[in-house]
C-alpha cells in the first residue's frame, strides 16, 4: 500500500486528509511539524509528501521543502495551498513541487494528485531531439524509396556482416545532460530489488563476472559535488534513486562480487551492501589519495591514481591488498572498465580511450579518440562498458553533466 | 497524417491559465511546448475554446499568449490533457526564436554517430 506523510499543523484538517487518503487505499503518516515529519522521512521513506502552505515553526514551507529536497530530492511533493490561488501555485511548481491542491478537499480533486504522485518514480531524462521530417511523399515515392533502401540495407548487411562476428554494432552517439553538475564514475550494475516494507535486497544472482550483462540493468553514477550515488534504469536512462552521503562522499564505483565498492573523495575505499541504503560495511585507507576510477575484471579490482599515475591491481580480500602497481602509459587515468576480454582506461588529458594488454597492463594495444570530447570544455570521468557501447560522463564547468554513449565497439578495436 | 516539423520542449513547464480576464484560471505544467501549439496538463476543467497562458522560458516571460484548445483527453490519474494551438504569430515567431536558442545552447540534440 503506498504511503503518503501528511504534514499539517492542524489536527481537524490532518484528520481530514488522513480520512480522504485511506478511503481512497493508501496508508497516511501524520505529522504536525517539521521535525516530526523529518523523523518518519527518514525512518520510513513514504511515496510521497502531502504538506500545508502554513508550516508551523520558524522556517517557511518553501524552506523547509528544500531542505527535505535536499535530502530526499525523488519524493513527490503536493502542497496544500490555504485559499485558490494560481499564481501562488505556480510559483510552488517552480519550487520543484508536483502539484498544489485548494480547498475545499474532496477525492476528486486529491485523487489525481496521489495517483500522480505515488507512480513517478525519479525523473525521466530523454533526448530532446529537433524533429526534423522529410517533406511529405506521395505513396508511389514511399514504396520506391521503401525498396531501394531494403535493397540498400541488404547490400550493406552481406558485405559488413563479418566485421561483426561476436557482438552487436554499437548504437549511434548520443547524449544525455544530467540533472547533476559533477559526475566522476560509472558503472553498470544490479537495481537492489525491494522486498517487504519498503527495504531493498541484492538482487539474487549478482553476476561477478567483468561483462556480466545479466545483472547491468542500471547505470550508477557517483557525483562528488551533490554527495550522492545516482541510480538509472539502463534502458530509458529514468532516475530511479538517489543515494546521499552526508560525509566523505564517493568518487568511483565499481561492482564487484555482489557488492558495490566506492572509493571517496578523502581517499577511502568503501564496500556497500546493496541495500536501500548501500550500507557501508567496510572502509579503509585507500593506497594513493587520488583514486580516479575503480573497475572489475572479473577477478580482481583494478584501480586508477591519477595523482600517482599508475594503475593498481586489488585481490578481493578484506583490505584490497595491492598485487601489482603498473605506471600508466598514457597521460591521466580517469577510470578504467573491461569489455570481457581486455582492460580500458580513460585518458583525459588527451579524451582518448586506451586498450591495455590484460596480461602486461602497461602495454597499450589501441587507441580510441573521444570525438565528443574534442574541442569543448567538458572534462571525461567515469567509463562503462555495456557489451555493446563504451559509456562515459563528464563534467564542464558551470554546467550540467553528460552521459555520452559512444560509436565506438570494442571489436573494432582488437 | 500530418507531423509536426518544428522544434519542441520536452519538458514540463509550469502555467498558469485563464479563460479570460476575471475569469476562471488555473495552473498546471506544458508538455510538448513547441512555436505552434503544446499540451497543457491540468485538473481544471476548461470550459471554453480559448484559453490564456502565462509561463516563463528561462529568463523570458510570456504573458497571455493566447491559445486555441483543439482536443481534450483524461489521462489515468484523472488529469487532463489539452492539446493547445497557439493563435498568435508573433508569439509563435518570439517562441520560436527562444526555443531554438535554448535547445541549440543546451546541446540537447543527440549527436549523429
Amino acid at each position: 500500500m503506498p504511503q503518503i506523510l501528511i504534514v499539517i499543523a492542524d489536527p481537524y484538517s490532518r484528520q481530514e486528509m488522513t480520512v480522504l487518503a485511506e478511503q481512497m487505499g493508501y496508508g497516511a503518516l501524520q505529522a504536525k511539524d517539521g521535525p516530526s515529519a523529518l523523523e518518519i522521512l527518514r525512518e520510513t521513506l513514504p511515496d510521497a509528501l502531502l504538506l500545508h502552505e502554513e508550516f508551523p515553526g520558524a522556517p517557511s514551507c518553501a524552506s523547509w521543502m528544500r531542505s527535505v529536497q535536499q535530502e530526499f530530492p525523488l519524493l513527490p511533493v503536493i502542497v496544500c495551498l490555504k485559499s485558490r490561488d494560481a499564481g501562488r501555485a505556480v510559483d510552488f511548481l517552480k519550487l520543484g513541487v508536483l502539484d498544489c491542491l485548494a480547498p475545499p478537499w474532496s477525492q476528486e480533486t486529491v485523487g489525481p494528485c496521489l495517483r500522480q504522485a505515488v507512480r513517478l518514480k525519479g525523473t525521466h531524462l530523454d533526448l530532446l531531439m529537433d524533429e526534423r521530417r522529410p517533406p511529405a511523399l506521395s505513396r508511389k515515392a514511399v514504396a520506391l524509396l521503401a525498396g531501394a533502401l531494403l535493397l540498400l540495407a541488404a547490400a550493406v548487411v552481406s558485405l559488413r556482416s563479418y566485421r561483426w562476428p561476436s557482438e552487436e554494432k554499437p548504437s549511434a552517439s548520443a547524449r544525455w545532460d544530467l540533472p547533476y553538475s559533477h559526475p566522476s564514475g560509472l558503472a553498470a550494475g544490479p537495481r537492489p530489488r525491494a522486498v517487504g516494507t519498503g527495504r531493498m535486497e541484492p538482487q539474487s544472482g549478482v553476476s561477478s563476472s567483468a561483462a556480466g550483462a545479466a545483472a547491468k540493468d542500471s547505470f550508477w553514477i557517483a557525483d562528488w559535488y551533490s554527495q550522492s550515488i545516482y541510480r538509472h534504469q539502463a534502458g530509458d536512462l529514468k532516475l530511479e534513486m538517489n543515494y546521499f552521503f552526508a560525509h566523505d562522499p564517493p568518487a568511483a564505483l565499481a561492482f564487484a562480487e555482489g557488492a558495490l565498492w566506492t572509493v571517496t573523495v578523502s581517499g577511502f575505499f568503501q564496500k556497500h551492501l546493496l541495500d536501500a541504503q548501500l550500507t557501508v560495511v567496510s572502509r579503509f585507507k585507500a593506497p594513493g589519495a587520488q583514486i580516479a576510477g575503480l573497475g572489475y575484471d572479473g577477478i580482481y579490482l583494478w584501480s586508477c591514481d591519477v595523482g600517482a599515475g599508475v594503475l593498481r591491481k586489488h585481490l578481493m580480500d578484506n583490505q584490497l591488498t595491492v598485487l601489482s602497481e603498473i605506471p600508466y602509459a598514457g597521460g591521466k587515468p580517469a577510470a578504467v572498465a573491461f569489455d570481457g576480454t581486455a582492460m580500458w582506461t580513460l585518458d583525459a588529458s588527451r579524451s582518448v580511450l586506451l586498450k591495455h594488454d590484460l596480461l602486461s597492463p602497461g602495454k597499450i594495444l589501441a587507441e580510441a579518440p573521444l570525438p565528443e570530447y574534442q574541442g569543448n570544455a567538458w572534462t571525461p570521468g567515469g567509463l562503462l562498458w555495456d557489451g555493446k557501447n563504451f559509456w562515459t560522463v563528464g563534467e564542464r564547468k558551470g554546467k550540467t553533466g553528460v552521459l555520452i554513449r559512444h560509436a565506438l565497439s570494442a571489436g573494432e578495436m582488437r | 497524417m500530418r507531423r509536426r516539423r518544428s522544434v519542441r520542449l520536452n519538458q514540463y513547464l509550469p502555467v498558469l491559465w485563464t479563460l479570460g480576464e476575471g475569469a476562471q484560471n488555473g495552473w498546471g505544467r506544458l508538455l510538448d511546448l513547441s512555436a505552434v501549439g503544446a499540451r497543457l496538463l491540468t485538473r481544471g476543467v476548461l470550459t471554453g475554446e480559448e484559453i490564456f497562458l502565462s509561463f516563463e522560458l528561462e529568463t523570458e516571460k510570456f504573458n497571455k499568449l493566447r491559445c486555441r484548445v483543439a482536443r481534450a483527453e483524461q489521462d489515468r490519474d484523472g488529469y487532463w490533457v489539452y492539446g493547445l494551438e497557439i493563435a498568435e504569430d508573433a508569439a509563435r515567431a518570439r517562441l520560436k526564436q527562444r526555443l531554438m536558442s535554448i535547445l541549440s545552447r543546451a546541446g540537447q540534440a543527440g549527436i549523429d554517430g
